[in-house]
This record gives C-alpha cells, sequence and structure tokens, in this order.
C-alpha cells in the first residue's frame, strides 16, 4: 500500500514525535508513505474568513495527490475534515482563476478537477 | 435588566437568519429548538460566560445582526466539534460559525488572531513556519526535510480576493 502522506500544518511544526511514531507505524504495517513537496495548508485555517478559499486550498492538495496518483493519508483531524470540503457541491462553484492555477501547476484539465470532485462525494 | 439588555424590536433583520441559511455551513440554522445541549457541552462557555451558543443561536433567530456580526464571541468557537456531535436537531453549529465569521469578514469585523493565520498562510503556505533550524531536528530524527514556502496558496487566497484583507487591515 502506497499512501501520500499528508501533515498539514500542525504536525510538520509542532508534532515531530507524531510524525516519528505514524513513521514506524506505517512501517511495520508496510504502508509506504510518500512525501508530496507540493502539499501546502489543508485551507482549514482560513474556513473562518472565506469558505470559498478553504475549499480551493483543499481543492488544490487533492489536485496534487491526483497529480502524483496517490491517496491521501492525513495524521491531523482538521486536515483530515478540511480535505473533503473539497466535494461539497459549493466546490463546484470556484473562481475561474484558481480552476487556472490548478491547471497550470498541475497539468490537470478542469473536468478531471470536477469529476475527481463528484467522485469523491459520491463515495462519501 | 437595564436599558442596555433590551432588545428593540424595530431594530432587528429578520432575514437574519436567511441570509445565515443561504451561506455555506449555516443551513440548518433553523433546525435549532434552542434545548441547550451545545451550551451544556461546550469547553469554551465551561472557560467563560462570554461565549454561549445557545445564546448566539437565539441571537441570530430573532435578527440581532449588528450586535452578533460586530461580536468578539463569534471567534471563541475553538471548532471541537461537541455541540455537532451532541446536537439532537444535526443544527451543525461548528458549521454555522464558520457562516457567521464569513459574513462577519465581509461586514469588515476580524479577529486580528484570524488575520495573523491568513499572513502566515498567504506568505509561507503553513501556519507554522518550517525553516533550516526545524530541517536539522527533522533529519536528526531521521525525517525527511520539508519545503519552507509554497506559493500557490497566496495565489489562491488572491484569486479569492482575500489577501486584500491583510493590506486593509494592516494585518501582522
Amino acid at each position: 500500500m502506497k499512501y501520500a502522506i499528508f501533515l498539514g500544518c500542525t504536525v510538520a511544526g509542532r508534532a515531530r514525535h507524531y510524525e516519528m511514531a505514524v513513521s514506524k507505524v506505517a512501517e511495520r504495517l508496510g504502508i509506504e508513505l510518500v512525501y508530496l513537496d507540493d502539499f501546502a495548508c489543508c485551507g482549514f485555517p482560513v474556513r473562518s474568513i472565506d469558505f470559498l478559499s478553504a475549499v480551493c486550498l483543499a481543492a488544490r492538495n487533492l489536485s496534487v495527490a491526483e497529480a502524483a496518483g496517490l491517496n491521501i493519508a492525513t495524521l491531523c483531524s482538521a486536515c483530515t475534515a478540511s480535505l473533503p470540503f473539497a466535494c461539497l457541491p459549493s466546490a463546484y462553484i470556484l473562481h475561474p482563476s484558481i480552476f487556472l492555477t490548478l491547471r497550470h501547476s498541475y497539468n490537470l484539465t478542469l473536468p478531471t478537477i470536477s469529476v475527481k470532485l463528484i467522485t469523491l462525494q459520491q463515495e462519501d | 435588566m437595564g436599558d442596555k439588555n433590551r432588545i428593540v424590536v424595530s431594530e432587528l433583520d429578520p432575514k437574519f437568519k436567511d441570509e445565515i441559511a443561504n451561506t455555506p455551513g449555516g443551513e440548518h440554522i433553523k433546525r435549532c429548538f434552542l434545548c441547550g445541549t451545545c451550551s451544556a457541552g461546550c469547553p469554551v462557555h465551561e472557560l467563560s460566560d462570554e461565549y454561549n451558543p445557545r445564546k448566539i443561536i437565539r441571537m441570530i433567530l430573532l435578527g440581532m445582526r449588528d450586535k452578533v456580526l460586530s461580536s468578539d464571541f463569534v471567534w471563541l468557537c475553538s471548532t471541537c466539534y461537541t455541540c455537532r456531535e451532541r446536537c439532537p436537531q444535526d443544527v451543525k453549529l461548528s458549521d454555522i460559525m464558520t457562516a457567521v465569521r464569513n459574513i462577519a469578514v465581509k461586514e469588515g469585523h476580524i479577529h486580528p488572531s484570524y488575520l495573523a493565520q491568513l499572513s502566515s498562510i498567504n506568505t509561507q503556505g503553513k501556519l507554522h513556519e518550517i525553516d533550516d533550524f526545524d530541517n536539522r531536528r527533522r533529519e536528526r530524527v531521521g525525517l525527511p526535510p520539508l519545503p519552507s514556502t509554497n506559493e500557490d496558496s497566496g495565489k489562491i487566497l488572491n484569486a479569492c480576493g482575500v489577501s486584500k484583507l491583510l493590506a486593509s487591515q494592516g494585518g501582522s
């Protein structure tokens, strides 16, 4: 099994011990954790300020994992709850320039992103 | 009760609850029957009477728009989800607080701590900075190094029109 490990902000900066424990457990369970340099904030901290921004930040992270062809394993409860926010119906009304950012940076087409979001929603 | 606590009906905005219901997260606001389960379990309410979830919902339903949006207490919810977990009516209070805050930000009210978080994410793509010092410590315990910045996050915030909050409010 192979997963893209999503550390988020807190685990990476403030909870190294947790990450160390996770890598040991994953090793024992035979799970390979891949670090993707392009992962950034999951979007949770800005949700209070602007919901759309949070959804876009989450969608960007999903796109990063999609470009690498991997599913995501999160360690933090806020990230776990925040990433699927990109699957909510309101995510379909993304700002065009955000789609452009996602498209240029990760070479994803607009339909790919939408289909990905819809699939995630149905699985939910 | 002094005049301060009097609620003047003519000053209320009866459409405030609809505004909340039409904002992402606030959809279930009208389900609340004010049982108080949220306030009973709220860890923030236990520490401070200033934050009282049931009272906030009541204020929203009554239409006390200005008072709710300009208040400090809407920023106190720690999003622990205890209320959301226990609510018999599935009001999703944590998400309602998100909706209220989103509207408050549009009206020009934002708590400085949230502005500081926004600033970090805007510049480095993360809340807590990962610098060389952190990466040396990571290396020592056998963890791979992490990049210190991510420029896309700032681009996305800019495209959503959120970055301008930092400029207009002089965020630190």
